[in-house]
């Protein structure tokens, strides 16, 4: 589904990814786990499009289409959904008429026709249910206001119903209590199929107790230096990132 | 230097035509004799503002004071017959007016059957039948000799519209004015409105200036008087939508008493250039005056606001909010200005004016102006000016929206928060229609 070949990026002239390599297929999850300022919010945003950030080489190859040929909103009709690190509060426009109008481009974009009100709401009521978050909430404007942990559960939402090929989840654990992190990781989980994949950014393993990921890679400057199964997270918990750069330096 | 030349032949020209009409401008009342003289007076020593003047920095009226401009002292029967409505701004049950040229245009008005409590007719009928209620109001409110515009209005105008509601009457109807300008004869209008409103009575009235979309261009210079009386509460809503070669200073001047409250909601959307000066004294203790606006000005047009909120007396509230967003060679001007009083003790004031840019050409000069000389007070004030913020664009994108849904559903939330004001639905609903098409142009 994804294969990201030798990607180098910058920012403002820092390069932070330096020669990143991932694959993931159908139906996995792969965790990515490294310390601050190892880039991994930085393939987040490159994944997503931002515009600030430049891909001097490498490829991202997504269901055979050149990835960094689209547009952010390409990629997301493609099926890419980002789950931010910090959501953006956007007063006055309501969360309900925003996802009607991202529904109905990604439908115009794959040829679909519009969806009847009643369909919307319907898929909005399911989809509330799942992601345990309250009619209130959708009713008010994106993000305005809402705590840390709304807003992560309102990027669920989102998620839940654009019903994306592949989510990136950048960060989501960050500030949520363990309610919270259950509802999230509820949701991901319940959305999980043999169609679709996922990858799961995070700092600590606390997220990968409830998300279980097929693969766990540890990001260190810029590069994957280390992959293997979920224990693989554990191991880290346990003896911390130093490890990783110490058995890096000696080898 | 030329258009220079060109207005003073201009105001040459206009006090020539105020002699040649001098007898027809009284309106078979000599007891405006006195109110036109002084006028005129005050329009022949202050002449029309150059960019010198403090008030017109910003703005170049030189170019859109053409010398052939005149004034019309008939209403043309033709004007009258191919005038419209614009059926989505009247609310249900509206009470419909037409003024064409200045002119109160009896055929399209339905005054007929009004409504207990209000009373509606020509300025100039009610000027012959020496009412009273005009006589005492009229040029006391928006005073001559404190501007050019209203000196020449108050010289010129002859006719306009008179609206009076009784004490204790709540009007449910809108009142629906629709100000067109056909300026045919590179028309130089003169509209005066009187609105008072008697103690404890309540209205509202919807403005649209429009003028059809013809060569050569006109100039439009209308003045409103609002007294609104103590306990009264009046709502007005002025939406200009101006003609792209023609050009208007709008200057509403209202009077506010004890426990009363003024609302004037401004949506200025179109039009080569458009001047509003919007002048609210709080006059006594306890009263409150709300103030919003938006404007849009795109291509080469010019959108300016002036605003003054006096408060003259202790425990009034004020509040403003202006926002607009400039396209094209868009020019956009915000000038607030807050007077508190000596006696204005626990006064309430806030102003707050955002622009954003949507392209390289567009300009925008602001500038917030707070005058205090009470102690006890609460005033605050704050402008800004940007682009749309590429992190909500961003966010917005990243979930499907191309970067046109995205940069309109962005722009008309911000809009949003100025039509939310508007009372009523049909109305809002007609300003989303038509901000979302000046949007998407």
């Amino acid at each position: 589904m994804l294969k990201i070949n030798n990607l180098h990026a910058r920012v403002e002239e820092k390069e932070i990814l330096k020669g990143f390599n991932l694959e993931v297929k159908a139906g996995e999850v792969h965790a990515i786990m490294g310390p601050n300022g190892s880039g991994k919010s930085t393939l987040a945003s490159v994944l997503a499009g931002r515009e600030d950030y430049e891909v001097t080489s490498g490829e991202i190859i997504f269901d055979g289409k050149d990835l960094l040929e689209l547009s952010p909103e390409d990629r997301a009709r493609e099926g890419i959904f980002l789950a931010f690190q910090y959501p953006v509060e956007i007063p006055g426009v309501s969360i309900t008429n925003f996802l009607k109008t991202a529904i109905a481009e990604q439908r115009e974009y794959k040829g679909l026709p519009p969806m009847e009100a009643r369909e919307f709401l319907q898929m909005m009521k399911e989809k509330k249910e799942m992601v345990e978050i309250s009619t209130n909430l959708t009713n008010r404007s994106v993000n305005e206001g809402f705590s840390g942990g709304e807003k992560k559960k309102n990027e669920i939402f989102q998620m839940a119903m654009l019903n994306p090929k592949l989510a990136v989840l950048d960060e989501t654990d960050s500030g949520l209590d363990i309610d919270a992190l259950r509802v999230v990781a509820n949701g991901v989980n319940k959305l999980k199929s043999p169609e679709n994949a996922a990858i799961v950014i995070t700092h600590y393993q606390r997220l990968l107790d409830y998300i279980v990921p097929d693969f766990v890679h540890v990001l260190f400057d810029g590069k994957i230096v280390k992959s293997g199964g979920k224990e693989l997270a554990l191991e880290l918990e346990e003896k911390g990132y130093d490890w990783i750069t110490k058995e890096l330096v000696n080898s | 230097m030329t258009s220079t030349i060109q207005g003073v032949s201009l105001k040459e020209r206009l006090i020539t035509e105020f002699e040649l009409q001098r007898s027809a401008l009284l309106l078979d009342n000599p007891l405006l004799d006195n109110f036109r003289n002084a006028s005129i007076k005050a329009f022949e020593s202050v002449g029309f503002p150059s960019k010198k003047h403090e008030e017109y920095r910003y703005l170049n009226l030189d170019k859109e004071l053409n010398e052939d401009l005149s004034t019309p002292f008939s209403l043309d029967a033709k004007d009258e017959e191919s005038f419209q409505f614009d059926g989505s701004l009247i609310p249900e049950n509206a009470i419909r007016i037409s003024l064409i040229n200045g002119f109160f245009s009896k055929q399209n008005s339905e005054i007929n059957n009004l409504p207990k409590g209000l009373i509606i007719k020509s300025l100039a009928d009610a000027i012959r039948e020496n009412d009273k209620h005009v006589l005492s109001v009229l040029g006391t409110l928006a005073k001559p000799s404190s501007d050019a515009f209203i000196a020449l209005n108050s010289a010129l105008f002859m006719d306009g519209l008179f609206i009076y509601v009784e004490k204790g009457h709540s009007i449910d109807n809108h009142i629906h004015i629709s100000q067109e300008i056909h300026p045919h004869n590179m028309v130089f209008s003169q509209t005066r409105i009187l609105l008072v409103c008697e103690e404890n009575s309540n209205v509202q009235v919807v403005h649209h200036i429009k003028t059809k979309e013809t060569n050569p261009s006109g100039f439009s210079n209308t003045v409103i008087e609002a007294e609104i009386e103590r306990g009264a509460k009046a709502e007005w809503l002025s939406i200009q939508e101006e003609s792209s070669n023609s050009a208007h200073v709008i200057t509403t001047q209202a009077q506010v008493f004890r426990n009363a409250e003024f609302k004037h909601i401004s949506f200025g959307l179109q039009g080569k250039l458009i001047r509003n000066n919007l002048n609210v004294v709080l006059e006594d203790s306890n009263c409150e005056s709300h103030l919003y606006g938006y404007y849009h000005p795109s291509q080469n047009e010019v959108i300016d606001n002036h605003t003054l909120v006096d408060h003259r007396k202790p425990h009034c509230n004020s509040n403003e909010l202006y926002k607009g967003v400039v396209d094209g060679n868009g020019t956009a001007v915000f000038n607030g200005k807050i007077y508190v009083q000596q006696d204005a003790q626990k006064t309430n004031a806030f102003q707050s004016n955002k622009n954003i840019l949507l392209s390289e050409g567009a300009t925008v000069n602001t500038k917030p102006q707070l005058e205090i000389y009470a102690d006890d007070v609460k005033c605050s004030h704050g402008s800004s000016t940007g682009i749309l913020d590429p992190d909500q664009l961003f966010y917005l994108r990243s979930r499907g929206l191309s970067l046109e849904k995205a940069r309109a559903l962005l722009l008309s939330a911000y809009a949003g928060e100025i039509i939310e004001e508007v009372s009523n639905n049909s109305l809002r609903e007609a300003l989303i229609y038509r901000i979302e098409k000046l949007i998407s142009a």
